[in-house]
């Protein structure tokens, strides 16, 4: 957000003004003091990430097997390692993932991560519900659909009209119908229709839309199946563009263009410009402009 | 230079500078998964950090209770903010069939330096619990823009506590940049329109820009022609951010960093544009 007030900045420059009479050379260093000491570290800091980025070894996940304790304690290794894997070790992920959905000590055990996470590390969280979701077992299912259910929060932490808590949870939730349109069963299909229609958060309505025509090949048909269930003022839902990974700028571009030629109503009008304000030239630019170092 | 600021500092002065220890409220308990994941890749890299400070004219007046001199510590504010602009840097694959925008669009919105994208800037913190970030234009000629990040950036239970949440934020503040830099009216709600209002849900909406992959060659982001078939808005910036994150990342980017940036930029494109909503990005598969 912008700070919303032009006057402030006015009436705050003339206290700092008065403050800092007498002091006028660290004034002219900037606010805060322009001209810092450089930042330091207590522990030994490391060299470029490059040699740690040749050392790392690829493609090897923790097992994710075992029961009780050890399924427990394998599962966490295997969040951690799934949360630093990178884009070329989504195969080797989901090979894992498929052979482990049907040991139930280890769905459980994603099962508690992915609720612990839930209070504590959202990211952590999203994690744990991708690799549920992409189990498809039905033990997940049950805990997916139940995690779609929790009520919104009402009260907690508002972050620019946003209730920061209702926003979380209705990510995971978001993240959970996703796991659940995976299943491609016909139970959870009629749970992703019902939380496209009647779900409280536009989040989740808006993910269960878009996976639900995914995992049916966005064809006409499955549109044409979904459409009665969407809301009046969200049918262009069903339209939305979507960037797919590895596709070229052809294909999505003409996506686009036809989206857009078939909502005029869409384009924005022209950006207005400021009357009867000047901003001044500043005086003093940063000039810093070293490239960043080699990585 | 605002009331609030003017009236810390004063404050500041007369107490011999004891109280900034004390207004550090942010949670310093520890950082989200994706936070600590991106940084096992770097390992609290020196050359970068001092390098960083500068580009973003990070003034260690704003930073002393909050790592500046416990720069390896990621469980505090100054590692957190040098950690996402690790990412901003280096995270991107400039993939030019693929990517909206490049580096050296996102770098030149985040980074402190006078260009087309902004007049010069510099990145403070706030403990301010209501907003993400804020954009403070100077009023004096010899004053600086002033862009603050605030704790639900930071706190690691907080859903936009991670590095690209961060980053993100540091492209919508640095619109409004932008916007003041080129005398831009978004609105009289903390520089976006009131809501909700169309496809926006909150009070603090944007349009989105519909553009095309290719339509702006890396570097001409900051380019507009004054009217809506090439402009951008502050969260069409964040959000194109975002999803390049999640999209076209470097092949290091840990998936953690790739899924809270989708999940976050979902949620914006369906939540904060009238004419929304704008793409989706991450693939809907689970995994």
């Amino acid at each position: 957000m912008k700070g919303s007030n032009r006057r402030t900045p006015r009436l705050g420059a003339f206290v700092t003004l008065l403050g800092m009479v007498g002091s006028v050379p660290a004034f002219a260093a900037g606010p805060s003091g322009s001209a810092s000491e450089p930042p330091s570290a207590r522990q030994p800091p490391a060299g470029a990430p490059s040699a740690a980025f040749r050392a790392r070894e690829l493609h090897r996940p923790p097992a994710l097997v075992g029961s009780g304790e050890l399924a427990r304690q394998n599962t966490r290794a295997f969040i951690d390692w799934a949360g630093m894997s990178v884009a070329d070790e989504r195969e080797t992920a989901r090979r894992e993932i498929a052979a482990a959905a049907s040991n139930p000590d280890i769905v459980r055990a994603v099962i508690d991560e992915a609720r612990t996470a839930k209070e504590s590390d959202h990211s952590r969280a999203l994690v744990s519900l991708a690799i549920l979701g992409e189990m498809r077992s039905a033990e997940g299912e049950k805990f997916l659909r139940d995690l779609i259910q929790q009520p919104l929060p009402t009260t907690g932490t508002v972050v620019e009209g946003d209730l920061l808590e209702a926003t979380a949870l209705a990510q995971l939730q978001a993240k959970a119908v996703a796991g659940l349109a995976y299943r491609r069963t016909r139970d959870a299909d009629a749970e992703v229709l019902r939380v496209a229609a009647r779900h409280p958060s536009k989040i989740v309505r808006a993910e269960a839309i878009s996976a639900y025509l995914w995992n049916h090949g966005d064809t006409d048909e499955a549109r044409r199946a979904l459409a009665p269930h969407v809301r009046k003022d969200e049918q262009l839902l069903l339209e939305r563009v979507r960037r797919v990974s590895g596709e070229s700028a052809e294909t999505f571009n003409r996506k686009l263009a036809a989206y857009l030629e078939a909502h005029p109503e869409l384009l924005p009008p022209a950006p207005e410009k400021l009357s009867g304000q000047s901003r001044p030239a500043e005086q003093n630019p940063h000039r810093f402009n070293e490239p960043p170092p080699a990585h | 230079m605002n009331f609030k600021q003017s009236i810390a500092l004063v404050s500041t002065l007369c107490t011999l500078g004891a109280a900034s220890e004390a207004l550090a409220v942010c949670d310093q308990s520890g950082a989200s998964q994706a936070d600590r994941d991106l940084w096992n890749m770097h390992g609290c890299w020196q050359d970068f950090y001092l390098w960083q400070y500068q580009a973003y004219d990070l003034r260690s007046g704003d930073w002393s209770s909050r790592g500046w001199n416990d720069a390896c510590n990621v469980a505090l504010e100054f590692p957190k903010h040098w950690n996402a602009a690790y990412l901003v840097t280096y995270g991107l694959a400039d993939n030019g069939a693929q990517s909206f925008h490049g580096t050296v669009d996102y770098r030149a919105t985040a980074e402190a330096a006078s260009s087309n994208f902004h007049d010069s800037l510099y990145h403070g913190v706030t403990d301010d619990g209501g907003i993400f970030g804020r954009f403070t234009p100077r009023f004096w000629p010899w004053d600086t823009d002033r862009v603050d990040t605030a704790c639900p950036l930071y706190n690691r239970t907080h859903p936009n506590a991670n590095p690209g949440s961060r980053g993100g934020d540091f492209m919508h503040e640095g619109w409004h940049a932008y916007f003041d830099k080129y005398g831009i009216n978004n609105g009289d709600q903390g520089g976006h329109r009131a809501g909700p209002q169309g496809g926006c849900t909150i009070n603090g909406c944007d349009y989105f820009y519909f553009h095309g992959i290719g339509a702006y060659a890396f570097g001409a982001m900051w380019e507009n022609n004054g009217t809506a078939s090439r402009f951008h808005s502050p969260n069409q910036v964040q959000v194109e951010f975002l999803c390049d994150v999640a999209d076209q990342p470097q092949w290091w980017v840990p998936a953690t960093v790739r899924q809270a940036a989708a999940a976050d930029a979902n949620t914006r494109a369906v939540t904060r544009f009238i004419n929304g909503p704008g793409y989706t990005c991450g693939s809907p598969r689970p995994w």
